[in-house]
This record gives structure tokens, C-alpha cells and sequence, in this order.
């Protein structure tokens, strides 16, 4: 089954259903996201769903010939159909960065009317200290160029993508974009997104074989691992041995926490952080 | 999996409308839960309740002592009821610039632990309730006032016996709220971080690549007293308390760093030593 078809998508797919009776089966694929065959599958789990009054929450009609649907809706379906304060909370927080709420709301009144409705429950106070100016260059599905620092790096790369959409994570807020070189699917941190250019020279500058590199450590306060995907990690007692996607990765992971984690494998990362260490010392004896 | 989105929609709807439910009333109301037996039922309701959690909706056992009703009661929607409610907004369009929104903005991939407790100090803002939490090994007792975002960290304002104190949201563990609501008053105008008026003791003159310093300025907190950008590289004049952010920036900048004055090198080396 596809990822997307969770608890999100049926509570999506039955809020969008309660606003009106009648659909086209094109029009709810594409607002859903999904094929014709997994909206027959999530129709057939909510026509299953009973009211607290044992009636069917919805039940439906499909008429082949005209590829539309004809919903009969029972009126407990409002209960179900909500947005949790998480979800309020993620989008007004993305909103309030402002040059991506700038983006968003040129000529788009419903937009700042969902945001003003929204400001009255949420006291932010959001410190815009991310480089997030290049954001309003983006052009959302459509191809453009960026100059990015990846983590544990100090040298840019250019990538040829195609942004998707914007969430945030631990690590802050994040660009999802396809690698129009390789076609995946990758993240981008909008803070280490340098440049981004109209017309350049584009040269893939980025050929590196990336491999996924085993960090193992010791550590004291388990808090250390708070960052970091749980499946990734590899737990006795102490010892972590942690998957990152590369070694940059994995540096970046090390630096951050220098001060409460031993290092123990790789060598080559155990070697970095020596360099960096030593030559820091060089620095300060000014 | 069926079963389970089937049955987390049921528990859904019965929790949006009844305040609170017993367990019993639970098992009897939904139908793939009435034949079960009680061993069976309680593991299949726990895990729809984690599957509501990680989706934003918490159920809870409410067993406050000053009230009649005990049961479970759903939470972290309270914000979309009050606007399902209110007459004068068009439900309808804002779902519709919800999910527009939805194909920019995706949903937070923040671990779920945070969302909740985020989630909560909303809710206990909204409703202007108390709220408790461990905060690196002590109890506190907080109103809260507002959240703060900085440096990619967030942050609980709150009043801690009559002062404005900022809690940094990856310390806080098994965050409660109160029972009582409308505890105090809120006022939005000011929330300092804790640490706005203390003196800056480590001063530091660099040259930098500005992209290398734009991309790990958030390593510590500092504040910039001088600067000049020449070409690709930043020359500038750093006051900053953070010494540990300060090392680790020293260490992420590598190469593209040159420290031309800088008064604190002796506790900055401990740090590289510890």
C-alpha cells in the first residue's frame, strides 16, 4: 500500500467529499494525489466507518459512464472531517517566515484571510535569522538552479531541481525537490541554499558517489541521539553505530557533538575531526 | 491496516462527540470493538490511539479528582473546532486554502515527542492553563505566554513566580497541563529570551566566506557588532556568551575562517580539550 494512503488522506478525502455530493472521479485523483485504484481502496474503508448511532458515515453511487460519483453523506461525517492544532500550527509557522508568507500571498486574499484567521490562536515570536530571502526567487514546478552548501561541507554545489514543497524538520525549515540530474526525490535546508540563478552556466558539479557511512560512538547522555532517525540506530548500552546518508553527514553529526560523543569508526571521520581540532588550536594563537 | 483506519476514524468521531468516554463505552460503541475480549480490545485500542497520536490527536485519560467526569477525552483539535464554530468563517474555504496550502507547505517531519508538547503549550495559552514539566532534572511550574522560534530551536515563554523566563523546548519532558482554565492574562507584547540582558563576555574578530557564515550563524547565539563585506567574505565583530556554539562554529567553518582577534582563547581551548 502506498504511503500516502494513512489516516491523513481519509480524513483528507472525506473533508473534501462533505463540501459536495457530487465529484468527478479525475477531479478527486488529482486533488488527492493518488491513482484510481487507491481511491477505490480508501472508499472502501470509509463506507465501511459506522456513526456512534450505528448509520454508514458515507456511502456512494459511481456512475462509470460519466466517471463521477454521487456521495450520500450522514451529517456526523463534520466530526471527523478536522484539522488537528499540529497540522494549524506547521502551516501558520511556514506562513510567518516571511518571505515565503510574502510569496504565497501575493494576490491571494483567501490566503491571508486562512492566516489571519489563524494569528489569533498562535502568540510566535519568530526570530527571522535563516537566510531564507532566496526562497521568493523559487519557482515552484518548474526547473531552477541552486547554489547549496550540503551539511558538513564548506564548498557549493549546483543542483538542477524541481521544487515540491516546503516542511520543516529538526533541522529547520525544508525545501523537498526533485534532482532533475538523477530524478529523486531530495531535502534541501532553505538556510544553506546560497544562490539561486535564472541563467547560468549549468555544469553538474556534483558527481560524487555518495555512500552511506556507519558512525560508531560512545556516548554519555543518551540525549545525543534525540536528533537522529531511530531506525538508523544500531544501540549496546552505550555504543552507537548510526547510518547517515554520507560522510558529510555523518562529520556534521560528529562536529555538532564533539564535546559528548568518542568517535570510533570511521577512521577517516576520527581523522577530520583532529584536522579541524588542531588547526583551530593554530587559529587562536594569534 | 484497514481495520485500523477504520476503527481510529470510528474512535475519532465517538471522542469529537462526547467529551469524555468511558472505556467500556468505548468497546461497546464500535463495532469491531464489541466482540473482541478484553486482553484483544485493550492492545487494539492502545494502537489506535499511538496511530492518532503520531497524527496529531491525543487521547487521555482524564481522572481529575474535582470533577464527575472520568474517561477519555481527545485533544489537539480544539483550535479547528473553535473555527468550525464560528459563524462568521467560511469552513468550506478554509479547507480549501488548507489543502492548496498543503501542496507548498507539507506537514512537519518534527519528531512527534516535540509536535505534542508544542501542540499543548498552544492549547494551555489558548485556555490560559498552567502548565508543569521536568526541564533538565527539576520540576517547573510555568503560565506559559507565547513560543519563540530561533536559531532552529523553539522556545516556551512563560512566568515562573512573576518572572519571564524562556524554556528551550528540547529540555522539556512529560509536559502537563493544568485543570484549571483562564489562570491568568496574556500580554503579547513582550517576552524576552532570558538571556537579552546578560553582558557578552567572549569578543571575537573574523574573516569569512558570507556564504559559510550565513549557512552556520545559527550554531550559536551572537550578536554582530561590526561588519564589512568585501567581495565573497565577510569581516566582522562577534560578542556572543555561547563559547561551546562558538567552537563548533569555529570547527563546521573550517578552511573558510580566519580569527584575526579574539579575547576568550583559553576557555575556547578547554572546550576543544574537554
Amino acid at each position: 500500500m502506498s504511503k500516502k494512503l494513512n489516516l491523513e488522506t481519509l480524513i483528507y478525502i472525506l473533508s473534501l467529499i462533505q463540501s459536495n455530493e457530487k465529484w468527478s472521479i479525475d477531479t478527486l485523483t488529482e486533488q488527492l494525489g493518488i491513482t484510481e485504484k487507491e481511491l477505490f481502496y480508501l472508499l472502501s474503508i470509509i463506507t465501511d466507518i459506522y456513526s456512534q448511532h450505528g448509520e454508514l458515515l458515507i456511502d456512494f453511487e459511481y456512475d462509470e459512464l460519466k466517471r463521477e460519483f454521487l456521495f450520500n453523506l450522514n451529517s456526523s461525517i463534520k466530526n471527523v472531517t478536522q484539522i488537528n492544532d499540529g497540522q494549524l500550527f506547521n502551516l501558520y509557522f511556514l506562513l510567518s517566515t516571511n518571505s515565503i508568507y510574502k510569496q504565497l500571498i501575493t494576490e491571494n486574499k483567501d490566503i491571508k484571510q486562512f492566516y489571519d484567521v489563524l494569528s489569533k490562536y498562535f502568540i510566535l515570536e519568530i526570530f527571522d535569522n535563516d537566510n531564507t530571502e532566496h526562497i521568493d526567487q523559487l519557482t515552484f514546478f518548474e526547473e531552477n538552479i541552486i547554489s547549496y552548501i550540503k551539511l558538513g561541507t564548506v564548498e557549493e554545489f549546483l543542483y538542477r531541481i524541481q521544487p515540491i514543497s516546503l516542511t520543516t524538520n529538526n533541522d529547520g525549515i525544508v525545501l523537498e525537490a526533485i534532482d532533475l540530474d538523477d530524478q529523486t526525490l531530495k531535502t534541501f535546508l532553505i538556510n544553506r541554499i546560497v544562490d539561486i540563478f535564472d541563467n547560468v552556466d549549468y555544469i553538474n558539479n556534483k558527481k560524487v558517489n555518495v555512500s552511506s557511512v556507519d558512525l560508531k560512538f560512545n556516548f554519555e547522555n543518551e540525549k545525543v541521539l534525540n536528533s537522529l532517525n531511530h531506525k538508523n540506530i544500531n544501540l549496546i548500552d552505550n555504543q552507537a553505530t548510526v547510518k547517515f546518508y554520507s560522510e558529510a553527514h555523518a562529520l556534521n553529526y560528529a562536529v555538532n557533538h564533539f564535546n559528548e560523543i568518542e568517535i570510533l569508526a570511521p577512521q577517516s571521520i576520527v581523522n577530520k575531526i583532529s584536522i579541524r581540532k588542531k588547526e583551530l588550536i593554530k587559529k587562536l594563537k594569534i | 491496516m484497514k481495520n485500523v483506519l477504520k476503527r481510529s476514524i470510528e474512535l475519532l468521531n465517538l471522542l469529537s462527540v462526547n467529551p469524555s468516554i468511558s472505556t467500556e463505552n468505548i468497546k461497546d460503541n464500535i463495532l469491531d470493538y464489541r466482540d473482541l475480549s478484553e486482553q484483544s480490545f485493550r492492545r487494539s485500542f492502545e494502537r489506535d490511539k499511538n496511530l492518532l497520536r503520531s497524527f496529531g490527536y491525543m487521547i487521555d485519560y482524564q481522572n481529575d479528582k474535582w470533577s464527575f467526569e472520568k474517561g477519555y477525552t481527545l485533544s489537539g483539535n480544539s483550535i479547528f473546532e473553535t473555527i468550525n464554530n464560528d459563524n462568521d468563517i467560511d469552513i468550506h474555504k478554509f479547507f480549501y486554502t488548507y489543502f492548496y496550502l498543503k501542496k507548498y507547505l507539507s506537514s512537519g517531519n518534527m519528531d512527534s515527542d516535540k509536535s505534542e508538547i508544542i501542540v499543548k503549550v498552544i492549547k494551555s495559552i489558548n485556555e490560559k492553563r498552567r502548565v508543569a514539566f521536568d526541564y533538565l532534572k527539576e520540576y517547573r511550574k510555568v503560565k506559559p505566554k507565547g513560543l519563540k522560534y530561533y536559531n532552529n530551536k523553539w522556545y516556551i515563554a512563560g512566568d515562573e513566580n512573576g518572572t519571564v523566563k524562556t524554556f528551550n523546548l528540547n529540555h522539556v519532558k512529560n509536559l502537563k497541563l493544568g485543570n484549571k482554565t483562564d489562570l491568568f492574562d496574556i500580554d503579547v507584547s513582550s517576552f524576552p529570551f532570558s538571556w537579552e540582558s546578560e553582558k557578552l563576555l567572549t569578543e571575537v574578530v573574523i574573516e569569512i566566506n558570507n556564504d559559510i557564515y550565513e549557512v552556520n550563524k545559527n550554531m550559536f547565539t551572537h550578536n554582530v557588532i561590526k561588519k564589512k563585506i568585501s567581495g565573497d567574505n565577510l569581516n566582522c565583530k562577534i560578542l556572543t556568551n555561547d563559547n561551546l556554539g562558538l567552537v563548533k562554529f569555529f570547527l563546521l567553518s573550517d578552511t573558510k575562517i580566519k580569527i584575526i582577534k579574539i579575547n576568550n582563547t583559553k576557555e575556547i581551548e578547554r572546550l576543544l580539550h574537554e
